[in-house]
């Protein structure tokens, strides 16, 4: 742990992030340092002085005890895509005083999202029709690819959300099953 | 001699290599023509163009694949060539046949080789009677699941079913036991018909994780035929390549030799003109068999590039006007090793799942010997609707070990945020002992492998972590900055309101 100069006092209040990437849930906090840079603390350790820059619209030089390091990420509401090490990495930042706020998603076992963007190719089921575990809900099309989505669980189908030929957002919810 | 100079192509395609043949007219002071879809309005191919048309709309099948709106687009621009690419038109006879009834060059093969290799089961015939190795199966389309009963307990089973129309992995299907004909055989009827309109199948043997080897070569309209060596492409996922290399690290100098003298031959049966490339399977016991001929240029046309010193598309374009063949045979050797990965925005860990989304972020590597095929830009949307490759890196070193450690820092310098791709299975396949000593099929790639293998490590998820962080609270400092939430206070705005006026 280095020791704080002056130009690196905390400045201004911290906030606190919730952060899930790969399935790890943190509490992430930040705070803006005097001379530039933050400090940072996760999950309550001791405060970590960061310091870096905005090198494009998607590229941060950050630097911890004087050791920098490029790093790919954008931000968009409460999603972050990170770049490491090649692999392009999802997380979810939320800052919980202001959720709600955000495009958080509370899905329920039943209810069937699509994790990319794509088209509608076609839904074999219609409202209120009874379904059973792995019964194909819907079918979306991406890269030329068709994808199936089935149902995770036994019940009816409460709504249908999209259309067949309608294009559709990552994250979009497409089907809702009622689980009987 | 019977020259057909041409000034102006049509390039009936898009990505990477409606820029890559750009490039290659540019280079030779033709002119090059885009057309472009309402998806790709932005795209690197319409930008370096000499002109871009619009086509229609973003469904390929309403632009890109539109025969009548290309042509038309060809007359209107005062094209007298047309180049179609790979993939949509490149192996639609018909569409070649009307491009040279409008008095236009076609930069491709003649209709006659593309109707000859376009049907699996008349390739077969063909190859057969010219002496190439088939794989041993059927060459007439089955007619029911008795005739394929018969068939399968003859040559052995597993067996393959595979529609006669077919390509890219659809209307196959493995069959391992007689009882398993009737339902195989329907599926794989099914979907021949929704794929390639025609549910024509036929039976061939199994050969249990080949290798994917193929021989490209060239050919002028005066009788002379060339190999360029061979690729091996035997890494796969859905059975479509991922990556590429030249030469093959798992072929022996004299089955090299007899597999391009095939091909050559396969390439003569046909009367083939231009760029093409025979397919074939190496067994594990050393056998080859011709596959299927590609009647175009492939993606992986670039490795053959670097090991050889040929730009195959100048040597197209030089081809369809006319020109013979400015060099032998015996003028060509393998010099080096070179490598293709396709940069995919999959995500390798989900089973290659397409990822498409937008590029925020987007620089490729560059330096010696790399080389980098794309049809992007930064802030460009990889878009939904079309494959889902971004672009090709292409390395080249003086031997394999080489090639291998300039691909694994190439794919380390790109900067690419947005999307997943298939940068870490490559990062993670050049990190694999068997890979590193050239010993692999195209039963490599397995779920288990991706799931070990593709794990990001500890290290790589605290910094996300971290720079998630960092990159969120700056983001919400400037929002904040620059419009007043209204949750936030009276005194608050008060203040700042203050501060401004004492600022100025």
């Amino acid at each position: 742990m280095e020791t704080r100069t002056s130009l690196e006092e905390p400045q201004g209040a911290f906030v606190i992030y919730d952060i899930e990437i790969e399935g790890r849930q943190t509490a992430v906090s930040v705070r803006s340092a005097k001379g530039g840079g933050w400090w940072i603390a996760v999950d309550g350790s001791d405060e970590v002085h960061w310091e870096g820059e905005q090198l494009g619209p998607a590229e941060w030089m950050l630097r911890e005890g004087g050791v920098g390091r490029s790093v790919g990420v954008h931000v968009d509401g409460d999603h972050a895509t990170v770049q490491i090490d090649g692999h392009g990495l999802t997380a979810t930042v939320v800052d919980p005083r202001r959720k709600g706020f955000g495009d958080s998603d509370s899905a329920g076992e039943g209810t069937v999202m699509t994790p990319m963007p794509g088209i509608i190719v076609r839904i074999p089921v219609t409202e209120q029709q009874h379904v059973s575990v792995g019964e194909v809900l819907i079918v979306v099309e991406a890269m030329k690819m068709e994808n199936e989505y089935r149902s995770a669980v036994d019940g009816v189908v409460a709504s249908i959300h999209v259309a067949a030929g309608q294009a559709v957002e990552a994250n979009s919810v497409l089907v809702t099953v009622d689980p009987s | 001699m019977n020259l057909r100079p041409f000034n102006r192509v049509l390039i009936a395609n898009r990505g990477e290599i409606a820029v890559r043949i750009a490039r290659g007219c540019h280079e030779r002071g033709i002119e090059a023509i885009a057309v472009y879809s309402d998806a790709d309005a932005d795209a690197l191919h319409v930008r370096i163009a000499d002109a871009a048309w619009h086509i229609g709309p973003a469904a390929s099948s309403e632009s890109y694949l539109r025969v009548d709106k290309i042509l038309e687009t060809a007359a209107a621009a005062g094209c007298d060539a047309v180049h179609p690419g790979y993939g949509f038109l490149s192996e639609n006879a018909q569409f070649a046949r009307d491009v040279i009834a409008a008095g236009m060059v076609w930069i491709g093969p003649p209709p006659s080789a593309i109707d000859a290799m376009g049907s699996k089961t008349a390739a077969r015939k063909l190859m057969s009677a010219a002496g190439v190795p088939v794989v041993p199966g059927t060459v007439e389309p089955l007619n029911d699941a008795e005739e394929a009963k018969r068939i399968a307990h003859g040559i052995g089973f597993p067996v393959m079913l595979k529609a006669a129309a077919g390509g890219g992995g659809k209307g196959m299907r493995r069959v391992d036991h007689a009882d398993e004909l009737d339902d195989a055989l329907m599926a794989a009827q099914s979907e021949a018909r929704k794929s390639f309109g025609d549910d024509a199948v036929y039976v061939e043997k199994l050969i249990e994780n080949p290798r994917h080897v193929e021989i490209q070569v060239l050919a002028d309209g005066h009788g002379e035929v060339v190999h360029l060596f061979e690729r091996d492409c035997s890494i796969q996922r859905r059975h479509q390549k991922v990556i590429e290399e030249a030469p093959s690290p798992a072929l022996p100098s004299d089955t090299r030799a007899m597999m391009a003298e095939a091909a050559v031959r396969a390439a003569k049966a046909v009367d083939y003109v231009g760029a093409g490339t025979c397919e074939f399977l190496l067994g594990s016991d050393g056998e080859f068999h011709f596959l299927e001929m590609n009647t175009r240029l492939q993606v992986e046309h670039p490795v053959t590039e670097m090991i050889t010193g040929i730009d195959l598309v100048q040597a197209q374009l030089r081809v369809a006007a006319g020109e013979p063949l400015w060099f032998a045979q015996e003028d060509l050797s393998i010099n080096g090793v070179a490598i293709e990965c396709r940069i995919y925005a999959e995500d390798a860990r989900a089973g290659f799942r397409p990822a498409p989304g937008p590029l925020h972020g987007y620089r490729e590597p560059s330096g010696p010997w790399v080389r980098v095929d794309s049809g992007v830009v930064e802030g460009m949307e990889v878009p939904i609707h079309y494959d889902p490759m971004i672009a090709k890196l292409v390395v080249w070193g003086t031997d394999r070990a080489a090639a291998i450690d300039r691909c694994r820092r190439a794919l380390k310098h790109y900067h690419l945020v947005g999307t997943s791709t298939s940068i870490p299975f490559f990062l993670a396949l050049f990190d694999d002992p068997e890979f590193a000593a050239g010993q692999y099929d195209t039963g490599f790639i397995t779920e288990q492998w991706l799931a070990d293998k593709l794990e990001p490590s500890e290290a790589a998820v605290d910094l996300a972590v971290i720079a998630s962080a960092i990159a969120r609270f700056e983001r919400d400092v400037h929002l904040s900055k620059k419009a007043p939430s209204a949750t936030e206070s009276a005194w608050k705005r008060a203040h700042r309101w203050k501060s401004h006026r004492g600022l100025s």
